[in-house]
């Protein structure tokens, strides 16, 4: 991959990354290091610790994550991200506007396709 | 079980001093996120350093925390949004304020001048002084008594118009920022 993919990639990423944090907090909440080992296995979309933390916490600030202290088996009360009313709003419409953007995304990538002379 | 690690408090405490531009909570929350996941990799078994490295230098991971949070929206097009939302806001909830305003003005301005009418046309019946076409059917002690207090009720009013108008001077004042803040 190139230097200009890379970029792009990343570009790309960032948008969508919002979009899965949300995803995996739909169903229960989630700490810190187990939301970014979740998205360290996600291939192309892994995003680095200094990615994901900065993210969080503008999501919490934009008022769409909670963060509550729960005990933890390992150490002291750990820091629990979920998903807030606005959060669980704002996720329906991300996915929504990804499955539209996808679906574009596809038709476009098959014009190119039926016009290959 | 926090690791005791001069390595890793140094790494927090640089971290720490990288926020400041950030509000308390959001400080103290990103410091503790931070905390928090090398305790958790720690004790998954990754090797500290390997953990550092991954989380980048507490510089570069300040800085990132800094462009999420402060630099996520061109100001000037927020702030000239801002007036204009706010001016119509302003124009819309100042039908109530016009209402109020109107409201204790008619009632200042008739009560403190009726009560100083009903006064002196008390004073004037009881000493048969009274214009001929004018009868007093209440009782002109009663009257004098009264008069004077639906002028104090009408000052009272007018009082609180002017403080009405002092306050919303004020609010007006503070939910319009400065023009010139929009050329930033």
């Amino acid at each position: 991959m190139n230097d200009n993919t890379a970029d792009w990639s990343s570009q790309l990423r960032r948008g969508v990354l919002e979009l899965c944090i949300l995803q995996v907090l739909r169903r229960e909440a989630s700490y810190g290091y187990e939301i970014v080992t979740t998205l360290g296995t996600l291939g192309p979309l892994a995003a680095g610790e200094n990615t994901v933390y900065p993210l969080l916490r503008r999501l919490k600030t934009d008022g769409l994550l909670e963060t509550f202290l729960r005990d933890s088996p390992t150490g002291p009360p750990r820091q629990y991200y979920r998903l807030s009313p606005d959060g669980r709003r704002r996720l329906g419409a991300l996915q929504k506007e990804w499955e539209a953007m996808a679906e574009a995304v596809d038709q476009c990538m098959n014009l190119k396709k039926e016009n290959p002379s | 079980m926090t690791p005791d690690n001069p390595v890793v408090t140094r790494y927090l405490r640089n971290l720490d001093a990288g926020l400041s531009g950030l509000n308390e909570t959001d400080r103290a929350e990103a410091v503790r996120d931070i905390e928090h996941h090398i305790t958790d990799a720690l004790a998954a078994g990754e090797p500290l350093d390997r953990v550092l490295t991954a989380l980048g230098s507490s510089e570069s991971l300040a800085r990132a925390y800094s462009l999420e949070l402060l630099l996520k929206k061109p100001a000037a097009f927020t702030v000239r949004h801002n007036r204009t939302l706010r001016l119509i806001g302003l124009v819309l909830v100042g039908g109530l304020p016009t209402l109020i305003a109107g409201i204790l003005g008619l009632v200042g301005v008739i009560l403190s001048a009726t009560g100083v009418i009903l006064f002196f046309a008390a004073r004037a019946a009881l000493s048969d002084t009274l214009p001929a076409f004018l009868t007093m059917d209440a009782d002109p002690h009663l009257v004098m008594i009264v008069g004077p207090m639906l002028s104090v009720v009408g000052l009272l009013a007018l009082g609180g118009l002017w403080l009405y108008f002092h306050l919303a001077t004020k609010v007006a004042m503070r939910v319009l920022p400065p023009k010139t803040v929009t050329r930033t």
